[in-house]
């Protein structure tokens, strides 16, 4: 299983490109296994509608 | 003046005032410097008064004289940029944070960085105290993370376009990227959801 610190990086890179299917689909595997994972992501979700909301004044 | 302008909203004091004062923050936000934010605002308020149109209500104004901000801003970026993307992507590496510390040699979390549970976004985003802190956090990103993280988050630019305005390679953009998401989410962290117990 590749490590938490690679999935940060896919779940940023995922907001700015597509991923390819296989990192897609090792980014997804590693979500299933992981819950702190699962909460980085969420933090990260919430982050960005805070900046959409904070850009819209 | 041309038949179809309608100044109404410029004299409207209290909505002008208000309106300045969000036009600033969000000038000084992306220039990182308050005389040349303040002449952003300043061009885009008179440019708009020049060419004012008919609007119904005061948000479209709004979104109007936000979009000749934006552009007045994009320019100056662009003006500025080369100085930057390679004077400060350099001299200020060392000092960068690198997040690989919140991680033990195998990649995995370290227990005391977990990411903690931020409770419902809705019930969060209405309270103000969370939104000024939320703006020292974005005041406090390195400028080098910054000026990019607002060139994709808050104007909206695409990978390609900051790359090309910035000269920035792809990965050399997506670590910045990466940085400056990492940054903001520890801010986050630290000063409001923690910090204050506001979970």
């Amino acid at each position: 299983m590749f490590s938490c610190y690679k999935a940060t990086q896919l779940m940023s890179l995922a907001q700015d490109r597509p991923l390819h299917f296989k990192e897609r689909a090792s980014l997804n595997m590693h979500l299933m296994m992981c819950s702190i994972c699962r909460q980085f992501n969420k933090n990260n979700q919430t982050l960005s509608e805070a900046m959409h909301k904070f850009t819209k004044l | 003046m041309s038949a179809n302008v309608d100044a109404t909203h410029f004299q409207d004091d209290v909505f002008i005032t208000d309106l300045r004062a969000q036009m600033l923050k969000f000038a000084i936000l992306q220039l990182r410097d308050k005389s040349q934010a303040e002449d952003a605002v300043q061009d885009a308020l008179i440019s708009a008064y020049k060419n004012c149109k008919s609007f119904s209500g005061k948000s479209a104004f709004k979104t109007w004289v936000f979009a000749i901000l934006k552009n007045k801003i994009i320019d100056l970026i662009r003006s500025k940029s080369r100085f930057i993307a390679i004077a400060d992507l350099q001299e200020n590496s060392d000092e960068q944070e690198d997040f690989s510390v919140l991680f033990d040699k195998t990649g995995h979390w370290k227990a005391e960085h977990n990411p903690s549970e931020w409770g419902n976004p809705e019930a969060v985003f209405k309270q103000e105290q969370f939104w000024l802190i939320f703006e020292s956090c974005l005041n406090k990103l390195p400028s080098q993370h910054a000026q990019p993280f607002m060139m994709r988050e808050f104007v909206g630019l695409s990978s390609e376009e900051i790359c090309k305005e910035l000269s920035l390679t792809t990965s050399n953009l997506h670590v910045i990227l990466y940085r400056a998401r990492m940054g903001l989410q520890k801010c986050l962290e630290i000063n409001w959801f923690k910090e204050a117990g506001h979970v």
